[in-house]
Parts: structure tokens; C-alpha cells; sequence
């Protein structure tokens, strides 16, 4: 009997205006919202491709280990393309420093080539999914009594031998075989579109967690059938449930979602970012200062010049070609004392970077905590996570990010680098001179001494008449391209973390056991007022 | 007769459910935005407050150090956060709300890194703006999909149409009525924020607040007149009133959430420009073309003595360099603002999108805002350049070769503060707002009409039995 009457509303269903147009809307929007997904996936897979590229040919073509900050690039996440989550808000690039731990990445691709296109949002399938199947849930549910009420077959269902808990199991049963093909195929139709657009490609493990979204999905999907249904027990009429129901919709679905993010930004204050900016500021002034004491106290080099010196790179970053043996050693001590200081300089940053990091997170946590309201937040919130484009993904990539800048540090360290030459000149020891040696070769042995040319210098009209003199004799070994590049095959890579089919889920375990309790309470709730309901 | 029915329809929407739920949830939102507003809008203007002081300071200090260094240090001038964002935020906070700037520039925009916590998905505030774009909208279309195919079901459609009134009189009748109805659960909500936004001091009553006010409350009158055509078309196509929601639902869907959130994808398909690398690229080309047919020396520096002729060289090259990326980024800037001009146009099928052009226009925000900061910053770093030029014209002990990137040829002598041009952000004109907005006000109203125009037509062939 059960089976007759879910069968019986399935066709009815079937044959009625709303599975039509429901359909319809489906068959439209779930492949625009697909197709756009996959354009912004291949746009950020370009970027990717461009960052790794450039990152990979910048660490390939140093000469000095002070000019060696691995650039990590975080590829796209193929998934992305069913939840954009929060990608398209963080970056995707993170520089390796001794001087700061990762706190944000850069580039974020959403603001990369016009940023007043941020004045459209984007939406993905999950947004999609989330408005259509709760609307279609609601609408196949509001009048499952009412309607049944209103036409008098209520009364004469219930005056069969049938109990109205089986009644009521027919009733959901027949909503969700009305629904369960359209929800199929749009994940059908989603999966189609990817496969036949190759790029991306899902791996086994991508596609089982398709297979979680579309559990996810199902979950939701009773959410809503039970709230409808429940609403329908509740109303006399099928026009009031079918008011209440959509008003939930809109509650749901669009009020909550957006009320609980800019509730949590107001309420909640995070500590401000140019105040951060402000902290490091200070910090980085104090270590200068510092450097610049002790490099005070070093002693002064016989001659002050380089014949190539760079310091572009920052963070400690100095390569140096045809100094004096003095002024090697001058920067070697430097860097011996400046490069540590600056790791523990790094440590004390990272204090105030991570409590504003905390601030960030938490006021994210009170945005989630409000969503929780709304079935509609927490799928959204489910299914960032079950594509990995939530804040605990973020978190997690920065959080590698930061242990394989300890990784790095640990390579330089084991290496004794910050007190050996090679930190700061590709230039082998043996091969360094006096300034008075280089001053004699330079300038062909017109000049003995750095005295004999200053003197003559000095009587010069243009006292930049001395570069002429030293450019006279080229010294091999005194130019960048006179060297090869660093051999760094022995310096650890960033590897990311495996996804496994569970990776990142623990974290919505909560999340997943509140949809199901809601299911639960829901068709309790709706069972008991339907026991109790007046079918005449 | 049209007054009978107006009256009938009106009464008959106000006292229904829908209006009372609908007077609740609006009414809330309108609450609940408001208190929200006032608490961002207090720390905003706090952050703002903070930036702008530092900003300031490290002008002082650069004046205090040279006029040159004062020139040629690149500066980000941050826009305020508007105390009318609760009318609309225009989105700001994810569009460019700071200006690079030296004076011999006006380098780039950027959305300042803090603006929003990353960690938050993209997100809508609940001011005006949003409530009228998602519930009025719905409102609207609630309060018409039934209009002719619920009277049908109910039997009442032959009934009403049997008295002596035409069909064109009865369905303007429930069009206008539907429009009364939604207005009259928005302009109690726009009084209650007022009240709110007043007490608590974050804005005073002006006149300018009347006019964002009145003005919005048009703005609202055009979309819910429009979606309410939809609405009533929705109506006379079908013959059973749950089709006629899902259809109106569709729209809605389309309208509201469609549209506005796929015009990216449009833009970057109909309306490509290049990337930003390409640009960086071309910016590296003209640099290297300038570099090797610049004089022999050209590179070559002595900051002991600022009159030495390879400063003169540098400066020459300095500033072709400099004109020339002025060139490349100042055209691949106004291809941004044509790429978003299009793109807005194309989303003016949605009469939910058509109505935030128009709240941009009655604040005074977002794009349009921007761009007249983008025009007069502009106007203000030729001010600035020309004070710099006439101090440094005054100093006898400057070369008067002009390098805008480095302070060696030009004066070292400082500057008071005081006499420095600052820039003021100036409030939009009502010809400002107006102007750019007026073809969208047109649009608008044919759109309104011809909906409406449609619907008639259908419900004059329509069976009433």
C-alpha cells in the first residue's frame, strides 16, 4: 500500500506544471553554473601554470644562498568547480622568508585583472543546488495534507486500513522519487560536462568526494522536504503553507547565509590590519638597527668597493662580485649575525600575526556558528569543506606552508650557510685580494695602491674618471654570469598533503550530525502534528 | 471604477498573510541591517581614521625631509568608508577603495588588504538595497502570480469580470495594488532604519539624506513595478496558479540571483581585455626599448653631486620610462572601466540588477563613486606637480631636472606641510548620480511597459471560465 500510494504521487508529480518547470530550471542552470565554474578553474589553472612557471625559473637562476626563498604556489582545486568556498578570496602564493612566517597568501584571483568585476558575484553548482532543491523540496511538500484536505481524499485515505505513519512514509517516499532523478541528474549532468571538457580531470578520489556532495545533497533535500511537510500539517490551507513555506525559502536560503557573515563582521571585531602592518614595521626597524649596530663594529675593509652587488631580494638577500677579501669577510660576519636574528625577529612577528589570525578565524567561527540556523549555511558550509575550498583548507595549506619554512631553515642551518661565504658570493675564498691587488690589476698596474688612485682622483675634474681606470683590466670571477648557478637538488621541495576521500571532514562531522538530527527532529515533529492532525 | 478595485485589491493584500509575514521578515532585516551598520560603519570609520592619520604622518615627514621626497614617494590615499552605506554598500568593499599616487602620478588602485576578512565566503550587507533586491522583488512577484490564475481556480475571475469594468481596468487595477502593497511594507522598514541610523548618531537628518531617501524609494518603485509585470505575466500564461508561482519563482531566480551572479563570465567572454601579465609585460618591453636607446651613462649615479651630467641622463630616462608605463597602464585601465560598463549594460535584462545601478546613483557609490575619485585624483596630482615644480623653481641649488623616481636633481629643501595640496574626496552632484544612470532609468520604464503591455494582451485573449 505504501508502495501504490509513493508510486501513485510520484506519476502525479510526474505529469504536473511544477516538475516541468522545475526540471526545466534545472536542465538550464546547472550547466551555466557548471560552464562557469570550469572557466574560472582553467583562468586560476592558467595563473597557477604562469606563478609556478616564473617561481621555479626564479629559484633555478640564483647564485647565493641569501638570494634562495622557494615561492610555493598552491594549484587550483579541481573541486572548486562544484564550491567555490572562499577561494576566490585567498591567494595562492607563499614566499618562503626567514625574516616573516606565512600568515596570507598573495594574489588573489579574483582581483587579478579587473577588479570592478567584484561588483558581480559568481555562483557556483552548490549555490545553485542550494537554492533550487530547496525551493523544489518546499514545493512538492507544502500541500502534501492540505491539498489532500482541501480535495476531501484525505479523509478518505485515512478511512482505509492504512495507519497514518505509513500513510505519511508513502507521502515522503513519493516526494523523494519525484526528486531524487532531478537531483541525479544534475550530478549527472554536472559529472558529463566535466568529463567531456577534460580540463580539469578528476581523479578517483575527487570523484568519491562528488559521491559525499551528492550524500550532502540528499541530506538537504529531506531538510527541506520535512520542513514542508511539517508546515503542511501545521496550516489548514494549501495557500498559507504554500506562503509560509516560500518565506522559509527566503529565510533560509538568502537572509541567513548573508545575515550571519555581516552579523559576525560587525559584532565581532578583528585587530586591524594596518595596526599589524604598523607591529612588523617596528620590528623590522628594530633588527635593522640592530644589524646596523653590529655592522658598526665590525672592522672596516681595506676597500669599500663592490665591482657587482645586489640587495634587491630583501630579507637579507646580498650577492656580491669583486670585493676586497676584507669587505667579504665584513658581509660574511654580517650575514653570520643578521640572518639568525632575523629568524628570531620572525618568531617574535609571528606573535602578533597569529593573533590576528585568531581574530580573523574566530569572527569566521561566529559567522558559521549564526549559518547554523539555516540548513541552507550549513550544506554550504558541508560542501566547501567536502571540495576543499573552505578556511580549514586554507588553514591547512598555510599551516604546511609554515612548517616547510622550518624545513628550509633547518636545510640552510644544516649547511652552516649564514657564516659561509657561499651565503653571500658564489666567489671561491682562495680566489679573494686585497683591495690594493684588485686596484693594481683593474687598472692595468697604472695604479699600485687604492691611495695612488684616490690621489689621482682627486685632482680630477670628474672624480668618476677612477671607474674608467678600473674598467681598464677585466678581473675573471668578479660577474654574476661568470658563475653557474646554485646546485639545489638537495633542498627540500614543498610536497601538499594527499587528499584522501575523508581529508578535511572532521571538522563537519559536527555539521553533518546537525542536518541529520534536524531531518530527525523535523519528521518526528512532522509525524507526531500529523497524528494529531484534523483530516476532515 | 479603477478606485473600487484598487481599493478591493489593496485592502485584500493587507490584511493577508503574505503581507503580514512579509511586514515581519522586512521589518526584521530592516532592524537588523541598521544595528549592523551602525556597528561596521563605527569600526570602518575607525580603521579609516587610523590609516588616514599615518597617511598624513608620513606625508609630514616627507615634506619635512625634502620637497623632492615629497614628490616622488609613492603615497595610497584611502577612500572613506561612506556614511550612507546602509542605503547601499555598493559593494565597496570588494571594489578598489584606495589610490597609488605620487606627484608625478596617479599609479594604480587597489583594494586595501584588510578590507574584508578573507576567511569569508563573498557576502551581501543587509542594508535597503538588499531588501528591496531580494524581498521586495519576491514580495512583488508573490503578490501577483495569483493575480489572474488564482481568481480563475477560485472561480471568482468570471464572476468580477461579469460586472461593468473592462479587463484592462481590473488587471492595472491588481498591477498597482500589487505595487501599493510591496511599497508599503518597505517604506516602514526605510522609516525604522532612519530613526535607527538618527539615534544613534551616526548621521545626521539632511537634506541629502532626504533626497538618497526619496530617491531610493524611486528606485524601488521602478523594480517592483517591473517585477510585478513579470509577476502578472507569469499570472495570464498559465491556467493553475502553482504553475504561475513557479514561473514567477523562475524569473525571480533568473533575475535575482542569476544574472547578477553570472556577469563575470560574460564579461570575460564578450568582453576580454588583457591579462594583467600581458600588461606587465609590454610595461618590461618599453622599458627595455628606452634602456637601449638611452645615451651611454645613462644608468650611471653620483648622489654627491647633483649637477653632474649622468644625472641629467637618468632623469631623461627615468621620466621617458615613467610616461611611457603611464601610457600602457592608463589605457589598460580605461579598458577596465569599458569592460565593466558593458557588462553592467548586459545585466539590464534583470530589472533586480537595473535597480542596483540605480542605488549606486542615489548614494553616490561604488563604480561611479570611484571613478570621479579616479577623475579628480587625477585633476589634484597636476595641482601637486605644479606646486612641486614652482618650489623647485624657486631653488637655486636645484639642477631642475625632473626624475620622478629618484630625489638627486631636483630641490632638497623642505617644505611646510601646510602649503602642500591635499586631496578632498567631493561628494557627488545630483547631475553626477543622474547622468550616467539616466539611459538605465529609460530602459527601465519601456521595460516596465512593454511587460506590462504583454501581460494585458494575454489576459484580453485569456479564458476566464
Amino acid at each position: 500500500m505504501v508502495l501504490q500510494i509513493a508510486k501513485k504521487d510520484f506519476l502525479n508529480n510526474l505529469l504536473s506544471a511544477r516538475f516541468t518547470i522545475g526540471f526545466v530550471l534545472c536542465l538550464v542552470l546547472i550547466p551555466f553554473s557548471i560552464l562557469i565554474s570550469i572557466d574560472d578553474y582553467r583562468d586560476q589553472a592558467r595563473l597557477y601554470q604562469l606563478n609556478r612557471d616564473s617561481a621555479d625559473q626564479d629559484i633555478k637562476s640564483v647564485r647565493v644562498y641569501s638570494a634562495l626563498r622557494p615561492e610555493v604556489v598552491k594549484p587550483p582545486e579541481p573541486l572548486s568547480i562544484f564550491s567555490k568556498g572562499i577561494s576566490g578570496n585567498v591567494g595562492n602564493r607563499v614566499k618562503i622568508y626567514l625574516g616573516e612566517k606565512p600568515m596570507l597568501a598573495a594574489g588573489k584571483p579574483m582581483a587579478r585583472d579587473n577588479p570592478y568585476l567584484n561588483a558581480f558575484f559568481s555562483i557556483d553548482f552548490v549555490g545553485i543546488t542550494a537554492i533550487i532543491f530547496a525551493l523544489l523540496a518546499l514545493i512538492f511538500s507544502y500541500d502534501v495534507f492540505t491539498r489532500e484536505k482541501e480535495d476531501g481524499t484525505l479523509r478518505l485515505q485515512m478511512s482505509n486500513s492504512l495507519s497514518r505513519s505509513r500513510f505519511l512514509a508513502a507521502k515522503v517516499l513519493g516526494i523523494f522519487l519525484t526528486l531524487l532523478p532531478i537531483l541525479l541528474f544534475c550530478y549527472l549532468l554536472g559529472a558529463v560536462i566535466i568529463l567531456l571538457s577534460r580540463n580539469p580531470s578528476f581523479s578517483a578520489v575527487e570523484w568519491g568526494r562528488i559521491a559525499l556532495l551528492f550524500a550532502a545533497s540528499l541530506l538537504y533535500l529531506a531538510v527541506f522536504i520535512f520542513i514542508g511537510l511539517l508546515v503542511s500539517t501545521r496550516c489548514k490551507t494549501s495557500v498559507t503553507s504554500l506562503i509560509i513555506c516560500l518565506f522559509l525559502w527566503v529565510f533560509f536560503v538568502f537572509v541567513i547565509p548573508n545575515l550571519s557573515v555581516y552579523f559576525a563582521n560587525s559584532f565581532v571585531r578583528v585587530q586591524s590590519r594596518d595596526n599589524l602592518t604598523r607591529v612588523i614595521e617596528d620590528l623590522d626597524k628594530e633588527l635593522r638597527r640592530k644589524i646596523v649596530d653590529y655592522f658598526k663594529t665590525l672592522p672596516k675593509p681595506d676597500w669599500e668597493m663592490n665591482w657587482y652587488y645586489d640587495a634587491g631580494g630583501g630579507d637579507g638577500c646580498k650577492e656580491l662580485y669583486g670585493s676586497s677579501k676584507s669587505l667579504f669577510e665584513r658581509e660574511r660576519l654580517s650575514s653570520a649575525y643578521s640572518e639568525p636574528l632575523r629568524i628570531d625577529y620572525a618568531d617574535k612577528k609571528w606573535a602578533s600575526q597569529k593573533a590576528y589570525l585568531e581574530s580573523l578565524a574566530h569572527q569566521q567561527s561566529v559567522a558559521d556558528r549564526i549559518s547554523l540556523i539555516s540548513p541552507a549555511g550549513i550544506f554550504r558550509g558541508v560542501a566547501a569543506a567536502i571540495c576543499l575550498s573552505d578556511a580549514n583548507s586554507q588553514d591547512r595549506f598555510m599551516e604546511l606552508t609554515r612548517e616547510y619554512r622550518e624545513t628550509f631553515i633547518r636545510y640552510l642551518e644544516s649547511k652552516n650557510i649564514f657564516s659561509s661565504f657561499r651565503y653571500i658570493t658564489p666567489t671561491p675564498p682562495y680566489s679573494f685580494m686585497t683591495g690594493d691587488e684588485i686596484i693594481e690589476k683593474r687598472t692595468g698596474g697604472e695604479f699600485k695602491t687604492q691611495k695612488a688612485l684616490d690621489e689621482w682622483a682627486g685632482r680630477q675634474k670628474d672624480r668618476m674618471s677612477s671607474f674608467e681606470k678600473l674598467g681598464k683590466v677585466e678581473i675573471p670571477g668578479t660577474q654574476p654570469g661568470d658563475y653557474p648557478y646554485l646546485d639545489i637538488s638537495d633542498m627540500p621541495r614543498f610536497h601538499e598533503q594527499p587528499k584522501l576521500l575523508f581529508t578535511g571532514l572532521e571538522s563537519t562531522i559536527v555539521n553533518i550530525g546537525l542536518i541529520l538530527i534536524e531531518c530527525v527532529i523535523l519528521f518526528y515533529v512532522g509525524f507526531v502534528a500529523f497524528i494529531r492532525y484534523d483530516v476532515r | 471604477m479603477f478606485k473600487t478595485i484598487l481599493k478591493r485589491e489593496v485592502q485584500h493584500n493587507l490584511y493577508s498573510l503574505r503581507f503580514q509575514i512579509s511586514l515581519a521578515l522586512v521589518l526584521a532585516i530592516f532592524i537588523a541591517g541598521s544595528l549592523s551598520f551602525v556597528k561596521s560603519h563605527e569600526a570602518a570609520l575607525k580603521n579609516y581614521q587610523e590609516s588616514q592619520a599615518q597617511f598624513l604622518e608620513e606625508m609630514r615627514g616627507e615634506a619635512k625631509a625634502s620637497a623632492t621626497e615629497l614628490a616622488v614617494n609613492k603615497k595610497t590615499y584611502t577612500l572613506r568608508p561612506r556614511d550612507n552605506g546602509f542605503i547601499y554598500d555598493s559593494k565597496e568593499k570588494y571594489l578598489p577603495n584606495a589610490v597609488v599616487f605620487s606627484a608625478w602620478n596617479v599609479f594604480s588602485f587597489e583594494n586595501r588588504s584588510g578590507s574584508t576578512n578573507p576567511f569569508f565566503p563573498m557576502f551581501e550587507e543587509l542594508n535597503w538595497s538588499f531588501i528591496v533586491a531580494m524581498i521586495a522583488s519576491f514580495i512583488a512577484l508573490l503578490f501577483t502570480f495569483d493575480a489572474v490564475s488564482g481568481e480563475k481556480e477560485s472561480k471568482t475571475l468570471a464572476l468580477a469580470l461579469s460586472n461593468s469594468f473592462s479587463r484592462g481596468t481590473l488587471l492595472f487595477g491588481k498591477y498597482v495594488s500589487a505595487i501599493v502593497t510591496s511599497l508599503a511594507l518597505i517604506v516602514p522598514g526605510i522609516i525604522l532604519s532612519i530613526l535607527i541610523i538618527l539615534l544613534s548618531g551616526r548621521k545626521a537628518l539632511t537634506p541629502a539624506l532626504a533626497f538618497e531617501a526619496v530617491g531610493f524609494l524611486a528606485a524601488t518603485f521602478l523594480m517592483t513595478s517591473c517585477l510585478a509585470a513579470f509577476g502578472l505575466l507569469s499570472s495570464v500564461v498559465t491556467r493553475n496558479s502553482n504553475a504561475s508561482l513557479l514561473l514567477a519563482l523562475s524569473f525571480w531566480i533568473v533575475f535575482a540571483v542569476v544574472i547578477p551572479n553570472s556577469s563575470t563570465f560574460l564579461a570575460k567572454r564578450l568582453f576580454s581585455i588583457d591579462h594583467a601579465e600581458v600588461v606587465q609585460a609590454r610595461v618590461m618591453r618599453a622599458f627595455e626599448d628606452l634602456n637601449k636607446n638611452a645615451p651611454k651613462g645613462s644608468w650611471m649615479a653620483n648622489y654627491s653631486n647633483p649637477f653632474q651630467p649622468q644625472n641629467e641622463l637618468r632623469a631623461n630616462l627615468q621620466m621617458k620610462r615613467s610616461e611611457a608605463e603611464k601610457r600602457i597602464r592608463d589605457s589598460y585601465y580605461q579598458a577596465m572601466f569599458r569592460q565593466f560598463e558593458k557588462t553592467r549594460t548586459l545585466t539590464v535584462v534583470s530589472p533586480v540588477a537595473l535597480f542596483e545601478i540605480l542605488s549606486d546613483a542615489v548614494v553616490g557609490g561604488g563604480y561611479l563613486r570611484f571613478r570621479k575619485a579616479w577623475d579628480d585624483f587625477h585633476i589634484y596630482q597636476n595641482q601637486f606637480l605644479a606646486f612641486f615644480k614652482n618650489l623647485d623653481i624657486q631653488d637655486p641649488k636645484s639642477p631642475h631636472w625632473y626624475n620622478p623616481n629618484e630625489d638627486i636633481s631636483t630641490t632638497r629643501k623642505p617644505v611646510a606641510f601646510e602649503t602642500v595640496p591635499q586631496f578632498i574626496e567631493k561628494p557627488m552632484s545630483f547631475v553626477e548620480r543622474v547622468l550616467p544612470v539616466l539611459k538605465y532609468l529609460v530602459i527601465n520604464f519601456f521595460y516596465t511597459c512593454i511587460m506590462f503591455f504583454l501581460s494585458f494582451v494575454l489576459f484580453v485573449r485569456y479564458d476566464v471560465r
